[in-house]
């Protein structure tokens, strides 16, 4: 084997030791990583200060006293009149489930419908299928409370939108399917019956195919601490895209009646109505009970002024 | 009568304009034999790297062709300091002044990788068969892709894109197209000149936007007229002689940057009635691997088969154009000092090796702004090694550099109080104004009293790390 010259050997050593002096001088600097330091601002009470995501209540009320967090029972009970040939009432009755946060003056709630009823015209009872009920969904609804600390505590709550046989990306202020367009992408099928929309039963016999979307906004008063009562603003628009027969598919004539528009709002304690003991109030609790914190009204034609207000 | 046409075409070298930008050889060296000593070569340079270093040190050599690839890596770190509790903007619905700080799209966190880069160099000299005539060309191009930009903020505003931070001058900014050209002369055996630039591309964007509803914007038109353009820098370099042994250099270069103009017109309907809003107009300006104005001086020492600089850079910070086109002034001007030393022998490779100081020209970052950098030590070594194949002379030169970063702690200064964040303010700022009302009762909500910031850079971090980089050259002289 050919040995290597002196003055080869003499350069492998020379590099080979600069390289060695380069990695040494590496490993060096590796061990120089500064300690882990923190910077000089103190935590801040959020409460205190009312920034993050824990804000205070209004002044004076704590969170565990709050007199709007918690579990709350809703009834809402919207005067409907339809001009039928005369002018006749309908009401339109829903239960929901309503989850309270709230920060500072703001209300966050979590609404789930849980029973919707319409008094029947001339007899037909329309009946709306627990599929299509499951489809609204919980709503998020953002509320207000003002003149907390006064005689006179006020409610409102932002319009909220609940959509039976369409979805939309704003429910509120999106255009509704038009009419006989029953392509529209928005158009679901909640009771999975083939049907474009969402499928009302009208009178027991006859099915009814809309796209439906009623706005509401609430607004009332504390009338005794846990209980709100008020009215409101209420609008339905449907789309009729189809009926089993067509006698229930004959559109009529609605509009809401402002003034005859009822809601109420019952806090109620913690364990209060969970007959089922799951740490919460379920549908099924809620209607058993609604015998206890609301009084239907029953339709009264006289409620429905001749000329449209 | 020679003398004076050799300082003519001299004269007439200076006054050529050449454009030349080396993001990568500033941080790492432009060649490996450039590379091997820390960059001293402001009096040392004979080939292509001339054109980097000293545009007049091309006379020095004889023409040849240069192909390189050179590499960078690193083990940097941004250890960002947790953010203490109270100081997010509130989540206060639709009320809410600022988007809360809850809704980033990224979150915040430690850096702890930067994107390796590779690059090819390419270029060479040649006379045109007149002896003292040097004319160059230089392109070091990334070899993965053409390089990258990435426009960031350096305060609060951060928050709503990366919501982290980003070394400056480091990294993704040395990935660029550098292309360098120029000529010199030897106005004598003692003196040469030359002048070069440096071309960086710049983009112009217009775009036409109709808008036929605002509420749903993601429904909209676009029409888009792009144009590409060059961005010259200049620089100049001198070399004299005035001993057998000594050798001195100087040099200049502008400054200069990759830009991307953006501006957009926007057509609301329901804005037709508003002169002032109809189009809306908008108007953006990147900026990226800006190089700053640079003087470097240099001398150059030769025993027999030892040579020995030293170089000293000046470069102009001071003028920095951040990211988003703004001269913050904030800047210092910088002085690196330079050591490299290379022993050429009889037979065997050349050895060499080099030392250098960079200071960073980023001041204590205790106020809004979040620019990251760090002083860095260098050291260098690398060989030659001459290689004569089918009577033609080439050599191989190699290099591995290590940078270290020296570790720098930042922390955010407590002011009382924090003002409100407006064009103007320097120190850390109040994202919310403490006199913010509370839309029913009218008077100042408590939730917004003390600072409130996003800032990526509250309440301070760490940097450090090392910086590796390895380059071989080969170069044939003809």
């Amino acid at each position: 084997m050919k040995q290597p010259h002196l003055h080869q050997q003499r350069s492998r050593v020379a590099g080979l030791a600069l390289i060695a002096l380069l990695f040494g001088v590496l490993a060096l600097f590796s061990a120089c990583e500064p300690a882990p330091t923190d910077g000089v601002f103190p935590d801040r009470q959020t409460d205190a200060a009312g920034s993050g995501d824990a804000l205070a209540a209004a002044d004076g009320v704590t969170p565990t006293d709050d007199p709007f967090v918690g579990t709350w029972a809703m009834a809402t009970d919207w005067s409907v009149c339809v001009t039928v040939g005369s002018r006749i009432e309908t009401r339109s009755r829903k239960l929901l489930v309503v989850n309270m946060t709230r920060k500072g003056h703001r209300l966050f709630e979590e609404r789930t419908v849980c029973q919707l009823g319409l008094t029947p015209i001339f007899g037909l009872k329309t009946v709306v299928p627990k599929a299509v009920l499951d489809s609204v969904g919980p709503l998020q609804v953002e509320s207000r409370v003002v003149g907390e600390g006064s005689v006179e505590v006020a409610y409102s709550s932002a319009p909220e939108a609940q959509l039976m046989g369409v979805k939309m990306v704003n429910p509120v202020y999106d255009p509704m399917p038009a009419k006989g367009d029953a392509a529209d992408p928005r158009l679901t099928d909640p009771e999975n019956d083939g049907k474009p929309g969402a499928t009302f039963e009208v009178g027991g016999g006859c099915k009814l195919y809309v796209a439906q979307r009623e706005v509401s906004s609430l607004m009332g008063r504390v009338v005794s601490p846990g209980r709100i009562e008020g009215g409101g603003v209420h609008a339905t628009e449907q789309v009729v895209f189809g009926s089993s027969t067509a006698i229930c598919g004959q559109p009529f004539a609605t509009f809401s009646n402002t003034p005859h528009h009822r809601f109420v709002l019952q806090r109620l304690a913690k364990g209060q109505w969970d007959d089922n003991n799951n740490g919460q109030l379920d549908c099924a609790e809620l209607v058993a009970h609604q015998g206890e914190f609301v009084t239907w009204r029953d339709p009264d034609n006289s409620r429905c002024p001749v000329e449209k207000p | 009568m020679r003398s004076a046409l050799r300082l003519l075409i001299g004269v007439l070298v200076l006054s050529h304009a050449s454009p030349a930008l080396a993001n990568f050889g500033d941080v790492y060296g432009f060649g490996a034999r450039a590379s091997a000593m820390a960059g001293t070569h402001t009096a040392l340079a004979n080939d292509v790297s001339a054109l980097h270093y000293n545009i007049a040190g091309m006379t020095l050599g004889k023409p040849g062709f240069t192909i390189g690839f050179h590499s960078a890596m690193d083990d940097v770190t941004i250890a960002m300091k947790p953010r203490p509790q109270g100081y997010d903007l509130p989540d206060m619905a639709q009320d809410s002044p600022r988007i809360p700080s809850k809704y980033r799209l990224r979150s915040r966190g430690d850096v702890t990788d930067l994107p390796n880069l590779y690059q090819v160099l390419i270029g060479g000299t040649w006379s045109l068969g007149i002896a003292p005539l040097r004319l160059g060309f230089a392109a070091m191009l990334p070899a993965n892709g053409l390089g990258g930009q990435r426009a960031s903020y350096p305060d609060e505003r951060e928050q709503y894109h990366s919501n982290n931070l980003d070394f400056d001058l480091i990294g993704r900014r040395s990935n660029s197209m550098t292309l360098l050209a120029g000529a010199a002369f030897a106005l004598f055996d003692w003196l040469s000149v030359g002048a070069g630039m440096s071309i960086m591309p710049t983009a112009e964007t217009q775009s036409s936007v109709y808008l036929p509803d605002a509420s749903q914007q993601d429904v909209l038109d676009m029409a888009v007229t792009n144009d590409q353009r060059t961005q010259v820098g200049f620089n100049v370099g001198v070399l004299v002689q005035p001993h057998k042994n000594l050798r001195l250099g100087a040099s200049w270069r502008s400054e200069n940057y990759f830009q991307i103009k953006v501006t957009n017109g926007v057509q609301i309907k329901g804005f037709q009635g508003d002169a002032t809003s109809f189009p809306v107009q908008q108007a953006v300006d990147v900026i990226a691997n800006y190089t700053p104005d640079t003087l470097s001086f240099g001398a150059a020492w030769q025993q027999g088969t030892v040579t020995l600089a030293a170089d000293a850079v000046v470069a102009k910070w001071s003028g920095y154009r951040n990211r988003q086109g703004e001269r913050p002034r904030t800047f210092n001007d910088t002085v690196s000092v330079r050591l490299g030393g290379e022993i050429a022998r009889q037979s065997g490779p050349t050895f060499r090796a080099g030392l250098s100081w960079e200071p960073s020209p980023v001041p204590p970052q205790t106020g809004r702004t979040n620019y990251v950098d760090n002083d860095r030590a260098r050291l260098t070594v690398g060989a030659g090694h001459a290689i004569e194949l089918r009577g033609q002379s080439f050599e191989l030169n190699w290099a591995i550099g290590l940078q270290h970063l020296m570790p720098r702690d930042t922390d955010k200064a407590s002011q009382q109080p924090h003002p409100t964040c407006g064009p103007g303010v320097t120190v850390l700022c109040d994202e919310i104004d403490d006199t913010t009302p509370d839309p029913i009762s009218q008077k100042p909500d408590p939730a917004y009293e003390g600072l409130q910031t996003g800032s990526p850079g509250f309440p301070g971090w760490q940097s450090f790390g090392d910086l590796l980089s390895v380059g071989v050259d080969l170069k044939w002289r003809f």
